[in-house]
């Protein structure tokens, strides 16, 4: 029995590994961090897109799925934020292998208050630093991504590939972040737990493998 | 305690009544949001609801919140305040995270994950698998020019430095040089005016593009703000008045011999004497060890 | 070198504080007890419970017998301790026309509707001391108890008595402007200063807030001043009143309100001069208002006359400067800071010797060069 507002389990120390994760890879872009394992969700629903809804969300922000119902209703009740359209979300929860429309319409802050630009989480198949193998007969959406990143965190230029990302979702970020310091910004998080932090400061440009 | 994990299997009214890092689940999260804003717009400075805590604000509540968010059973934790991991501020916070986490802790900066830090940014280079947290006594590099924060948060949501810039002028015709001697006014990633907290002009190039993570907490005045690693964080100077770090005349340390690091002037207690000491004890620590070890060895 | 020696830095604490428990108890006089503090001593309770923004008179009372009286100190570790404690409930609208008035006085009239309620009060007590207290004992006390409880007179009808609002009976007759209708969102929940930032212009209930928090010196301080001229707030007090208010939760499950306790409040409404209101209506008073934990006259009566002071659309003096006010009334905020200059800067101070002398040697260049400085 799930009682409103509390977590799925008294996973204190799970949920500080967790953050560090997410911080680590957005202070680092193009680092892959790792999430522990991840909470039990009920079918349909993203274990991650919980998982990180479950360290970062609360009653105080508010939330916006891309017409996931069944997300929105369990993060809603396990964290007793308060799911809203996109246009006042402060979060975003999404699965990355279809463009998400709704990024258009997120908050990218004002001057004097960027930090209230969104954040975007994004459920993708796999994220890896080095060229994954690829199955000749898989579908285009299982094609990896190549995603060169260069910008704050990040040395010189940081390479990852991303299986399960449409790239039209890399782009309409790119577009919502032309003028720093406005912007939104955005993690991606595999089925196994591997994260990229995207900030909104990360330029990226992308090819795709085959 | 001996580990974590007893702790927190420990039936909760034998707990000490404390979440585990002291702080609740609902103000972790807070920091938390706040502190993946700040990293993703370095050099900003962003308001976050800061909790009281056992210490007195002015004291390290907005570095100890940061500390308390991020850190986790396996962090080896290193407190220092002026550089010593001794000094009674060091020793009051350390003493608070230890006893609500049980985290280990080192005075050797090159085994900590985590370093919480006034004042001084430590000597031994840091590395990518460590954090810095800095504790912030005044967070608006305007505050001098324009002591209202309403005015001052415009002046950055312009990028309208002229103030500054003409009180740093004004400087240089009276004095020769920027006098700013800590707290010295950077710009990160070219775009926001950032205080680096009260470090000497002697750490202020380690922030620039270095390999760990800068965060920044005020907690009396509530804003936390990040440079994340390989970022531009460049003084504020001059082209024809570039800016300098402070020298010593030549003095040594006199307890290890160092003339590369930041020293201390002191007097000895009983001859009256000055002399020079650094600042950052483990460097110094380590260095009089190796010394040693090298004249053993010969 | 005692401030930093090497591996010294724990025992000077731990040896700090035994010293700090030595000079509280060296007089060898009996211990006092927390209930004493928090019977006999209520006005520093009440202090400490408004300024560390927790209503629980037996941790203000430990407090203060904990830091030997130092209400700062004490306020700082109620703050501490609420920042601990989980938030189950948020209580519903507290309605200060359903206190239990204890005192209620107005300087408005001679006579206001409910009437004047002197309370227990020293207002009018000659400041002489009473050096029988030296020898007041438990029988005494015991004596004067019975005696005063079984010769009061209660004359009762069962029906609480009732204070109806001096600026009610002004608004309805046109002298007051009813107050401004809220934004929705601001009336259905009150900004928290304890879970977000501040900012600035903050809205009305976060402004309260702050003031409620307040430091009682440091709002006397700011609110003298605009009674002495740096602003202009000449106040007449419509109503003060300390009394017990409900308060009353919301069932989880039920959704009915639930008696959650009574909080002793100290409240103060005051009348300041007329002005055109914002809208087509013609001139009225202005008002202020105060409300704080405890029974706190001077407190609430700062507060109100800041609250009146901040609403001067232009601010030509500080205490009608809300950002100004609001920034240096919080006492843990203002006292830790000020006291933090206790701790060490040998950095800072040695960072500052090298500029001075740098700048020193440049004056002499120019000296020497006969150069003007």
């Amino acid at each position: 029995m799930i009682s409103p507002g509390q977590g799925a389990r008294d996973d204190v120390l799970e949920t500080q590994a967790a953050f560090r994760a997410l911080l680590d890879g957005l202070a680092r872009p193009g680092t892959v961090t790792h999430l522990p394992a991840p909470p039990h969700a009920p079918t349909g629903v993203d274990p991650r897109l919980l998982q990180v809804a479950l360290v970062l969300l609360d009653a105080e922000v508010t939330f916006a799925t891309a017409g996931d119902g069944a997300l929105a209703r369990y993060v809603g009740l396990l964290t007793g934020s308060r799911v809203t359209v996109p246009e006042g979300a402060a979060f975003l929860l999404a699965s990355g292998s279809a463009p998400v429309a709704e990024i258009e319409a997120l908050p990218a802050g004002t001057a004097e208050c960027p930090e209230d630009g969104a954040t975007v989480v994004l459920a993708v198949r796999r994220c890896s630093p080095a060229r994954p193998a690829v199955r000749a007969a898989a579908a285009d959406s299982e094609a990896p991504v190549e995603v060169v990143l260069t910008g704050p965190g990040i040395e010189f230029e940081a390479k990852v590939w991303i299986t399960g990302l449409d790239p039209a979702n890399l782009a309409v970020l790119a577009r919502r972040n032309a003028e720093f310091p406005l912007g939104i910004d955005a993690f991606v998080v595999s089925e196994s737990g591997e994260v990229i932090g995207l900030p909104r400061t990360v330029c990226f440009a992308r090819r795709t493998a085959r | 305690m001996a580990s974590i994990r007893e702790f927190l299997t420990l039936p909760r009214d034998r707990q000490r009544r404390y979440n585990f890092a002291y702080l609740d689940e609902h103000s972790k999260r807070e920091v938390r949001r706040r502190l993946l804003k700040a990293v993703a717009i370095p050099g900003h400075q962003v308001p976050f609801a800061s909790r009281e805590l056992p210490i007195a604000r002015g004291w390290g509540t907005g570095g100890l919140q940061i500390t308390l968010a991020l850190i986790g059973p396996h962090d080896v934790l290193k407190v220092i305040d002026q550089g010593a991991d001794d000094s009674v501020n060091a020793v009051n916070l350390r003493q608070l995270i230890v006893r609500t986490t049980g985290v280990r802790t080192t005075t050797d900066t090159r085994h900590a994950t985590v370093v919480q830090t006034r004042h001084r940014i430590p000597e031994e280079p840091m590395t990518a698998d460590q954090v810095l947290v800095l504790q912030v006594p005044e967070p608006e590099p305007l505050r001098h020019v324009e002591p209202s924060t309403v005015r001052a948060r415009r002046m950055h949501a312009e990028g309208d430095y002229s103030a500054m810039w003409v009180r740093l002028y004004e400087d240089v015709v009276r004095w020769g040089e920027v006098t700013i001697s800590s707290q010295y006014p950077v710009r990160v990633h070219r775009r926001y005016v950032m205080d680096p907290t009260p470090i000497p002009r002697w750490d202020v190039p380690r922030l620039h593009r270095a390999e760990v993570l800068y965060l920044f907490g005020a907690g009396r005045e509530k804003r936390l703000y990040a440079v994340p690693p390989f970022t531009e964080v460049e003084p504020l100077a001059f082209d024809d008045v570039p800016f300098r770090v402070e020298e010593f005349g030549g003095a040594r340390c006199r307890r290890c011999g160092s003339e590369a690091s930041f020293l201390n002037a002191s007097f000895d207690p009983v001859t009256g004497a000055r002399t020079f000491v650094c600042s950052d004890t483990d460097y110094c620590t380590r260095r009089m060890a190796a010394l040693r070890f090298e004249e053993t060895a010969r | 070198m005692g401030y930093v020696a090497a591996r010294g830095g724990v025992e000077a604490i731990e040896q700090a504080q035994q010293l700090a428990r030595y000079f509280r108890l060296r007089g060898g006089s009996a211990p006092v007890d927390v209930r004493q503090i928090q019977e006999q001593l209520r006005f520093a309770v009440d202090r400490v419970m408004g300024e560390g923004s927790l209503y629980s008179p037996f941790h203000a009372a430990l407090a203060l017998k904990q830091t030997e009286s130092d209400v700062s100190e004490s306020a700082l570790m109620l703050r501490a301790f609420a920042s601990t404690c989980p938030r189950s409930h948020v209580s519903g609208v507290a309605r200060t026309a359903e206190m239990r008035v204890v005192r209620r006085i107005s300087a408005a009239f001679q006579e206001v509707p409910g009437g004047q309620m002197l309370g227990p009060t020293r207002d009018y007590a000659q400041r002489l001391f009473e050096f029988a207290l030296c020898d007041e004992r438990e029988e005494h006390v015991r004596e004067f108890l019975a005696q005063y409880v079984n010769g009061a007179r209660i004359e009762t009808d069962g029906a609480s008595p009732v204070f109806p609002k001096v600026l009610d009976v002004l608004r309805a007759e046109g002298m007051v402007a009813s107050p401004p209708r809220r934004a929705a969102a601001e009336a259905d929940r009150p900004f928290d200063i304890t879970r977000k930032a501040l900012t600035f212009p903050a809205p009305r209930s976060a402004r309260l807030q702050a003031l409620a928090r307040g430091d009682t010196g440091g709002l006397l301080a700011f609110a003298y001043s605009s009674m002495r001229g740096y602003g202009d707030v000449h106040p007449t007090i419509g109503d003060l009143r300390v009394g017990y208010m409900p308060l009353r939760v919301c069932h989880p499950e039920h959704g009915v309100p639930v008696m959650a306790g009574w909080v002793l409040a100290t409240e103060a409404e005051v009348i300041a001069r007329f002005a055109a209101p914002e809208g087509n209506g013609g001139p009225m008073f202005t008002v202020g208002y105060g409300l704080c934990f405890g029974h706190n006259e001077l407190k609430a009566i700062c507060m109100a006359v800041l609250d009146r002071a901040m609403n001067e659309p232009v601010a030509t003096a500080p205490a009608e400067n809300e950002e100004f006010v609001l920034s240096h009334v919080d006492p843990v905020e203002s006292s830790g800071f000020a006291l933090h200059y206790k701790l060490p800067h040998y950095v800072t101070f040695q960072a500052d010797v090298a500029r001075l002398q740098a700048a020193q040697l440049h004056a002499a260049h120019r000296k020497a060069d006969g150069v003007d400085s």
